[in-house]
Parts: C-alpha cells; structure tokens; sequence
C-alpha cells in the first residue's frame, strides 16, 4: 500500500450523521469479487434510484472525480465490513472528514489508506456550510493534521500510530513478524500459565 | 459463529476472541475480552495470532433492580442505546453490572453484550459468575477434569476490583425499563411500546433532520402512538435473539394463538434448531402459520435472498433497523422475541405484556 502525506482534492458534503456500513455498501452486494471494483456500490441505494440510476442531485453524482467528503458524526457505524472502506477506496475517495467514526470503520479505513480525519462539530458544519451541494478543492496535510478549503482551514485529530502507517504505507503483518520472538515468549508463557486456554480438542 | 461458539464450550471467559464481524462483541457475556475486526486485521490475526489494539476507554452501565414480566436483555439494550445515542459508547469497553444483569440468563447475556456494538463499544462484556461456568461445563470443548478446576480459579478473578475507577458510569433502574420498540433507522431512535412518536418540537435541533427522515423512511407520523401500527410480517432469529431461550419465549406468546401475518423463524444454530424441534417448538410456530427456515443471519442482513420488500413494515429480532439492512425500502422495527411474537398474533406493534396473562 502506498503511503502518503498530503493531498489535494475535490471535496463534496454530505451533512447526514450515521452514514452507517449498511448504507455505505449494502449486505446484498458483498459476494461480489474485489478485483471488479466496489465502487459502483458506493452508498448504492442513497445514489441512486430503484432503478439503479444516478439520482441527479446527489452530492457524490454530481462532482464526479470527487476524492474527500465531508460526513456527519458517527459515520462508518454499525457493520465491520471491510467493504464499506473498499467502496470508498475504489470510488476513488482519499479522506472522509467527520465529528465521529464508527470505531471498526475507522481501523479498516488506515489499514486501507484512507484516512479518517476526526474534526469539531463546529468545523464540519463550517466546511458543510462553505461546500453546499457545490465542491471545492481541500488540501489535508497529515503529518500536520490540518486542512485547508477555500480560506477555511481546520485541525483534525488522528492516533500517531495511525498517522504513522497512512504516510509510510505500512502492513501491521509485516511490522507485527518483527516482534516474532516476543510473541513466541509470551504463548510460551501463556502455554504454562492458562493450560486450560489451549485447545486439545473434544473429548 | 455468536451462537456456535458459546455452545461449543470454544469461547470461555479470558480469552481473546477476534472475528470479522462487529457482533463479535456477544462473546463478552463470558468475561471475554471480544470485538469485531475488518478483513485486513482477521489476515493479521491468522499470520500473527496477535491483533493491535488501542487501550479503549473504560464504561459501567449498572442496572440495579429486576426486570418485568415480558422485559428482557434486548429492551435493556435498547433502552441504553435510545438513552446515549449509538455513538453514546464510542471509544469505549463496556461492562455491564448489577443485580438485573446478574439475573440474566446466558443467553439474556449475549444478547445484551452483541448490541455493545449499535451503541458505539466495539466491546461489551459481563464478570463471570456461577451462571457463567454452569452454562459452560461439560459442552463439547470446554475444560475438564482438573483443567476446569484451575479454569474456574482463574476465571473468578476476572471481575472488576472492588471500587474500580470506570471513564464513565451510567446506572439504569430495571424496573422503568419497558418492551421497547425502534421507530427510526438507527436503533438510539427506540421508545417504550407504551410511548407516542416525537414531535418535532420534542427532538434535540441535532438530531431532528435524522428523526424527519428517518419517519419519512419508515412511512410514520409525529405524534402517533407506536401501538397499533400495522406490520407486514416478522422476523424472529439472528445472532442478537436467535438462542433457544429466544425461541422459548416466542413461543410462550405464539402457543394455541394463529399468525395474522406471515413471517420467519430462523434458529441461531443447528443446535438450536434441534433443541426447539425436541421441545416442540417449531409446531408452535407452524401452528400458527409462521414458516420454519434454517439456521443463518436470514433476514436480518438480507444477504441471502430473504428480504424484506420496499416500503414492507418488519417485526424483527434482530440488530439494525438501518436503511435497507433487511432490503432497499425495507421497514424495520427491533425488539425481542416476545414483542415480535406479540405483532405477529395482532399484526400490529403491541405490548406483549398484554398476552401474557396465564402465560408467565
């Protein structure tokens, strides 16, 4: 996965709190192979009509090529399907920027590179405010945890460690196999202590 | 997985437990340290055996008193959910105590601890006790002999100290809780079924656009009571209440009475389908004219071709009243077992403590 520092796009709004995993990429479209592509299912049923067409006054429809939005709070709730995070990724998304994300939501979005910029109520209302159904170019620096739209410009929080593997594109697998013989110590020890925890099977 | 697992005697209290779904959190009930993670963290879990995880906040929700008849584990957590918002736990690990949750049975437990989840904690759990061991001894893989000795030694210790200091404290009395019923498309938007809809004037500015929304989604009115609102069908199963317990208590409210909609039981296992088959009780539910499927998430993720037409109101026992979770334009109403089994006999939203009489 490729790591990376700042970027600069175009963002979109989309005021609603709760975007939760279910609205994000509905259950009924998950069998389908990653290598197609999630992107079609990106928020399938808020974008587009039963009939599978674009609803023409949709945020997302109308500023194709969009790579930020800006959420409401509590956004990635519910499910820990990875593919909510996929959907946004393959839709070309770089940056989800809300008051709040579901907590699992937001662990898959790093381990996919997608950063989920966590800002005050107060300053998502500013950047719903500046954006309207229009869009307008963002710039979000990460190593600063700062972005900037128009004359707007915002602090956002994000964990070290997360900001730490979003800008050198690091795997957990491979950062976690370093610390191999610690591990292997502890199962050791852990072997010992709860023999009761290690499975030999049913009677 | 939440129902097999248990049963099996494979989730025991003190252990990690990691699956690729948020309802992980169900293993909790055990004293087990369990949350649900993505596809990438399950491929760390198998390479590494470990998982990263930041130290969550902690949180206490107390529930002092006894619940009453016709209340359950679900209308506990719904009441919680509805109270603090389902990001009101973000952040945190829950861990629910006091006399009402030590009155539980396991399964009331598990259905309590899944719903951690659709409040914002990737994790719930409950300190084991008697009730805890005597549902585990003797299932299929968990310890014996000696080894359970020196489990049930370890597992006493797992409870929270003696004036343990928790980030936040929330004390629930059981006895105000009643069968509560979601109305929105989350489930914090959930009322007592003795309760009236919300005016737009009763809604906190923040969350009236999602309250106009949600009840123009689900096709109701400000104002209006939630019993007597006319349901589609019904759904009883899942990993939240799909237990044997679950299908007990359904069928208490359903035995001698006819359906007057139609609907699906789906057991949580196929333990537990043989278990309600031995005590009768998938005839309960054909009797009065409800079909019996097999075990699976069914209807409540609309993952497997059981759905829920657009614009069709569900009586349902599961987790998400989300926007299309049971299907695109799919109405869903949460509550237990009891309370579906109870809109099923009447065809609307109603109180099941009134067809309890002679019952309980």
């Amino acid at each position: 996965m490729a790591g990376w520092s700042t970027h600069k796009g175009g963002a979109v709004s989309l005021p609603q709190t709760n975007i939760d995993t279910d609205q994000l990429i509905p259950a009924r479209f998950m069998s389908v192979p990653r290598a197609q592509g999630y992107g079609p299912y990106l928020l399938h049923d808020m974008r587009r009509d039963a009939a599978g067409a674009f609803k023409a006054d949709f945020p997302l429809n109308l500023h194709e090529g969009a790579s930020v939005i800006v959420a409401g709070r509590n956004f990635g709730s519910g499910s820990s399907r990875e593919a909510a995070v996929y959907a946004l990724v393959d839709a070309g998304i770089r940056v989800v920027i809300a008051p709040s994300f579901g907590d699992i939501f937001a662990s898959n979005a790093v381990n996919n590179g997608l950063l989920p910029a966590k800002i005050d109520e107060a300053d998502s209302e500013t950047l719903a405010q500046a954006l309207g159904t229009g869009t307008q170019d963002i710039t979000i620096d990460l190593a600063g945890r700062s972005l900037k739209l128009g004359s707007v410009t915002s602090s956002f929080s994000l964990d070290d460690s997360w900001a730490t593997k979003l800008i050198n594109g690091w795997d957990d697998i491979d950062l976690t196999l370093d610390h191999g013989v610690a591990i292997a110590a502890f199962k050791n020890t852990r072997h010992q202590t709860t023999a009761w925890a290690w499975l030999d099977g049913p009677d | 997985m939440h129902v097999v697992g248990p049963e099996e005697g494979l989730t025991l209290p003190g252990l990690l437990v990691n699956c690729g779904d948020s309802h992980t959190s169900t293993h909790g009930a055990f004293g087990t340290l369990a949350f649900g993670i993505g596809a990438t963290e399950v491929a760390h879990v198998l390479a590494t055996q470990t998982v990263w995880q930041r130290k969550p906040k902690s949180m206490r929700i107390t529930v002092e008193g006894s619940l009453g008849p016709g209340v359950s584990a679900k209308d506990i957590a719904l009441g919680w959910i509805a109270k603090l918002g389902t990001d009101g736990a973000q952040g945190h690990a829950v861990e629910y105590a006091g006399a009402a949750i030590r009155g539980l049975s396991m399964e009331g437990r598990m259905t309590l601890c899944n719903l951690s989840i659709e409040g914002g904690a990737r994790f719930g759990m409950i300190a084991p006790d008697e009730t805890t061991f005597a549902y585990i001894k003797g299932r299929r893989f968990a310890p014996k002999g000696a080894a359970w000795e020196t489990a049930c030694a370890d597992w006493r210790g797992l409870s929270s100290d003696e004036g343990a200091a928790f980030d936040r404290e929330v004390l629930l009395d059981a006895s105000e809780i009643a069968p509560t019923v979601t109305w929105g498309t989350s489930p914090e938007q959930a009322l007592p079924i003795t309760a009236s809809l919300p005016e737009a004037s009763d809604i906190p500015p923040a969350k009236a656009e999602a309250a106009r929304a949600a009840l123009e989604y689900m096709g109701l009115k400000a104002g209006q009571t939630l019993e007597g609102t006319v349901v589609d069908q019904v759904f009883i199963g899942s990993c939240t209440n799909g237990r044997i317990e679950d299908l007990r208590a359904a069928a208490q409210v359903l035995k001698g009475r006819k359906a007057k909609i139609p609907g699906l039981v789906s057991p949580g296992s196929a333990q537990v389908k043989a278990q309600a088959e031995a005590e009768g009780l998938d005839r309960i539910f054909t009797a009065a004219g409800l079909d019996w499927v097999a075990s699976g998430c069914s209807m409540c993720v609309g993952m497997n071709g059981d759905l829920v037409a657009e614009g069709k109101r569900c009586a349902s026992s599961t987790n998400r009243n989300f926007k299309g979770r049971q299907g695109r334009g799919a109405r869903t109403h949460l509550m237990s077992p009891a309370m579906v089994a109870a809109a099923a006999v009447t065809g609307t939203l109603t109180d099941v403590r009134n067809l309890l009489e002679g019952r309980v």
